[in-house]
């Protein structure tokens, strides 16, 4: 299959200007600028791109959000903070195709009419923000950035923020928070960021992925995107060749894994799979025949999420997997809201007297619980994020409550094991350890 | 205007107004920790949830407003939101919230001064597991100690922000600060930065548990022994609304119950002082125990003044008064006394033929607290006295001329605040409550009450007109103000007498003009003329 997002990755230095020019590069932007705003936003709802960062939301409705009557400057901010586990897509774009983001940043935010624009990156990221800050300076010199663009009239300047590498400033509102200098606590919503977002003002933020979509739906039309939308996936884990992989979105689990990714090494099994980062429920191995979109994994028991798949052989320990992502989200909570300050630090507590050794059988009903009263109760999605690896995806049939078909379900006889037993059903392998 | 049920309950609520408010309107109490009027809302606590019919996720009451429906898409075919506050679902969630801020709460109500008024108590009771499923240890912090007046209890914490906010919003001086993250975070103030403003009491009422405890409070006493009484501060013109926790308790080796104000609190009065008061005015009567309290009447006997009896000093005022006769005699009032007591003070020298004079306020400095969030800025006025307006209004005077009137014969000095004595009158009478210089030189002291010892009312800068309630007893032989002037009228033959300080009022209203337009039912609320009462 042709490449298209990554197709800049493996040439050599293409993150100069030139070479990315001469591959076809900033050939989308003139057509764009001599299409009207609302053109590009309907292009978008045509397309039915839906963003990448996590949540899926349409983003041509996103861009339609925007007030239409507010005398206030609008903003674009492009998020990479890049921060769910299991996920590294939008540092590939960034650090071997910068221009690619640039260019998409530009179409995007002249499509919402933002003439400030700013890359939230995230504080680990160094290599990736030195080269944006490189790559911005080179496009600012060839015209593509600052005023009159292109002789279009259109004015835009890109500035690079980097983090200081706090799960939670990935989140829309805790981005905004933290880029105008405060604690990076999510705000109550509504307003939504459309309407009153950074410094008070209309602001859309995006996923670096999300945001370079423009280039080639303007290059290759709505219908082509439509047919062959193209997909960076994250495959880690116990994985022959692990990576970030584009494919056509919707391709098949399975084939991701054995195909793109060589299959497990060493002749183990697939014991399991977290699709779409560490924040979604986890797969069996047996559910893992699935089509990699967001409709698929969502009817799967799933979320497509930011498509980070984490894959598990079968040496895995899945009470030390499930305690491992409580510690991560225990430790990045922001401690806003009670019930993920406290909630998920209960859950880590609990996790790892399982995995010590020092676990009740109650403790499973304890956790289910507190993951059922953890998730939709708080202002950001962090509160799910850490409840569903627990207990799955709500349920409208039981009232909102989670479904309880993730980690402490799916594999409770491990669970048990560990409690009864005292140690892990599955023996770790030495090199492992 | 949106129409909406609140459980069976329908509520008018308007545009912009949260739904825990319209809730509180028809009796339906919300829990919440981090909700505050006069802050910003954060909705961080999750205590205030609903069920809104129609929403996929339980609902923050305090930052969920509700818009008008169409005609056609009414709920029940009238109803702009149906939100239920009391059913299984809201029940669990509350319940949830709790066990959460119980986990690491170190749970030591019987060494915490807020036991008693703290809402992690009340709402534990009224909403939460009686046991807890925590097996795990819990993080028991160290107390800090973030400035001149307050420690922070930071085991108790639970993270509803309300302090950060005051000092962001309210105080703009910004101290508090949220420093770590997660079941971390913890309120700290940076080094070398302590709290410390002259606002900075109001984070111990505000905070809704026991972490921020006022140095001056702790381990004072409990707070269920503790009588509320309405008051104004008199520590400034602006006049703020207060409350006065007052105890009857047995002082060391004594066996005495004495009578003591334990804590002056603000109490909400939009117009005046809103949610808040200064430090000056919370910690008002911790100067005055440094003071010596004058607890019985003194005469001046061969030079020196010796304790006396009530009935020999009032005898010795009325000789005194009508010895120099009536040109000679100048009865100063005070910017510290009740408009009732000046009242009294002006009428008893009218009934002598007795000029009238009234003493001038101490001016100090005027300091505003502004910041863009806060929509009324809370000033501390310069006039450091409450009622001068009330004073000169209730005397019949315009403006004070003291130095000529302490050049009469026979001075009446109503307390002994800024009077500057140049010269010593021949005969000077004070009714005052504490020895100074003025007490020293004087000829004969009248004790006399505080303003936590009586009734009266004030008139703040605005000619607002306030009423503050007796607390406690005054101590030893003194009197109210009020009362010693029935005494002298009586002595020097006057024919008036007042059961109550209520009834001083009213004839108060009735005769003098700038109160006539002053109905003391309706301009202020909380305005009942009830008779004096011994606090039991």
């Amino acid at each position: 299959m042709e490449k298209v997002l990554t197709k800049m990755v493996g040439i050599e230095n293409s993150q100069n200007i030139d070479v990315y020019l001469k591959h076809g590069g900033y050939q989308a932007l003139p057509k764009a600028l001599k299409m009207t705003p609302d053109e590009l936003i309907q292009m978008m709802k045509d397309s039915g791109v839906r963003g990448r960062g996590g949540a899926g939301f349409p983003t041509g409705m996103k861009w339609s959000f925007l007030p239409k009557d507010n005398p206030k400057p609008r903003y674009l901010l492009c998020n990479a903070d890049e921060s769910e586990p299991g996920t590294f897509k939008d540092r590939v774009l960034m650090e071997d195709d910068p221009h690619q983001v640039i260019e998409g940043l530009i179409i995007s935010s002249f499509a919402i009419q933002a003439h400030t624009c700013y890359i939230y990156i995230r504080g680990e990221y160094v290599t990736g923000a030195k080269i944006l800050h490189k790559a911005i300076n080179e496009a600012y010199e060839k015209g593509y950035l600052g005023k009159n663009i292109l002789g279009s009239g259109f004015e835009l300047d890109i500035t690079v923020h980097r983090g200081a590498g706090a799960y939670i400033c990935g989140e829309e509102t805790g981005l905004i928070e933290s880029l105008e200098g405060k604690r990076g606590w999510p705000r109550i919503k509504p307003p939504f960021p459309a309407v009153y977002g950074v410094f008070g003002c209309p602001t859309i933020v995006n996923n670096v992925e999300t945001l370079v979509t423009p280039i080639h739906i303007i290059n290759r039309g709505v219908q082509w995107w439509k047919d062959n939308e193209p997909k960076l996936y994250c495959m880690s884990g116990h994985l022959t060749r692990p990576g970030t992989y584009e494919a056509k979105i919707g391709t098949n689990l399975m084939e991701l894994i054995n195909d793109h990714c060589g299959g497990i090494p060493n002749g183990r099994k697939l014991k399991a799979v977290i699709p779409g980062g560490s924040s979604v429920p986890v797969l069996r191995a047996e559910e893992c025949d699935v089509a990699m979109d967001f409709d698929a994994l969502a009817k799967a028991g799933s979320a497509l999420g930011s498509a980070g798949c984490m894959v598990m052989d079968d040496t895995t320990c899945m009470v030390n997997a499930l305690w491992n992502l409580m510690k991560f989200y225990s430790h990045e909570s922001c401690g806003q809201c009670t019930p993920c300050r406290e909630g998920t630090h209960w859950l880590e507590m609990i996790c790892g007297r399982i995995e010590t050794g020092r676990g009740r059988m109650e403790d499973l009903e304890l956790m289910l619980e507190t993951a059922n009263n953890i998730a939709g109760r708080t202002i950001c999605p962090l509160g799910d994020a850490a409840a569903w690896p627990v207990a799955g995806l709500p349920d409208k049939n039981k009232g909102g409550d989670l479904n309880g078909q993730s980690f402490v379900n799916k594999f409770r006889e491990e669970f048990e094991y560990h409690i009864t037993n005292k140690k892990c059903k599955v023996t770790i392998p030495h090199e492992w350890n | 205007m949106a129409l909406i049920k609140i459980d069976d309950q329908e509520v008018e609520i308007a545009k912009g107004e949260v739904v825990i408010n319209a809730a509180k309107r028809v009796g339906i109490d919300i829990p919440f920790y981090c909700y505050h009027p006069g802050m910003k809302i954060v909705a961080s606590c999750r205590m205030c949830l609903v069920d809104m019919v129609g929403m996929p996720k339980l609902m923050p009451a305090c930052s969920t407003t509700v818009g008008e429906l169409p005609p056609g898409k009414k709920l029940e075919e009238k109803y702009d939101a149906v939100i239920y506050t009391d059913n299984d679902k809201v029940k669990t969630a509350r319940r949830a919230v709790l066990e959460f801020l119980l986990l690491n709460h170190p749970i030591d109500c019987p060494i915490c001064d807020k036991a008693g008024e703290c809402k992690l108590q009340d709402y534990s009771y009224e909403h939460g597991n009686h046991e807890s499923r925590l097996i795990d240890p819990k993080r028991i912090p160290e107390k800090k100690d973030l400035g001149p007046s307050i420690y922070l209890y930071t085991s108790r914490c639970i993270m509803c922000s309300r302090c950060v906010r005051f000092t962001e919003e309210i105080s703009g001086t910004e101290e508090l600060k949220v420093t770590h993250r997660g079941w971390h975070a913890e309120i700290s103030v940076s080094p070398g930065k302590p709290l410390d403003n002259k606002m900075m009491g109001n984070v111990v009422d505000l905070c809704p548990v026991g972490c921020l405890i006022d140095k001056h409070e702790k381990f004072e006493g409990r707070v269920w022994n503790f009588v509320q009484t309405e008051s104004i501060c008199p520590g400034c013109s602006k006049g703020c609304n207060t409350v006065l926790d007052t105890m009857k308790h047995q002082k060391l080796n004594l066996e005495e119950l004495v009578d003591t104000v334990y804590r002056i609190r603000p109490r909400e009065n939009m117009d005046v002082n809103q949610w808040w008061i200064c430090d000056d005015g919370r910690y008002h009567l911790e100067g005055d125990k440094k003071k010596t309290r004058i607890l019985v009447p003194h005469l001046r006997e061969n030079g020196a003044l010796t304790e006396t009896t009530w009935f020999s000093a009032v005898a010795a005022v009325s000789e005194k008064i009508k010895s120099a006769g009536a040109g000679q005699v100048v009865f100063i009032g005070s910017p510290y006394a009740s408009n009732e007591e000046n009242y009294l003070l002006g009428k008893l020298a009218k009934g002598l033929n007795a000029a009238t004079d009234v003493s001038k306020p101490i001016f100090g400095d005027t300091q505003t607290f502004k910041t863009d969030m806060n929509k009324y800025p809370f000033t501390i006025e310069s006039e450091k006295a409450p009622n001068f307006h009330g004073a000169k209004n209730a005397l019949g005077l315009t403006d004070s001329k003291i130095d000529q009137s302490l050049s009469k014969k026979v001075v009446v000095l109503l307390g002994s605040h800024n009077v500057d004595l140049k010269s010593k009158p021949e005969t000077l009478i004070v009714i005052g409550s504490f020895e100074d210089a003025v007490t020293k030189q004087a000829d004969i002291i009248l004790p006399a009450a505080l303003f936590t010892e009586t009734s009266g009312t004030y008139t703040n800068k605005d000619g607002l007109v306030q009423k503050f309630n007796k607390a406690i007893n005054p101590p030893g032989d003194s009197k109210a103000i009020w009362q010693i002037m029935i005494n002298l009228a009586q002595a020097s033959g006057q024919d008036w007498y007042y059961e109550t300080v209520g009834d001083v009022a009213k004839e108060m209203i009735q005769s003098v003009g700038g109160f006539k337009s002053v109905d003391l039912g309706t301009l202020y609320p909380h305005f009942v003329l009830q008779d004096e009462q011994v606090v039991a």
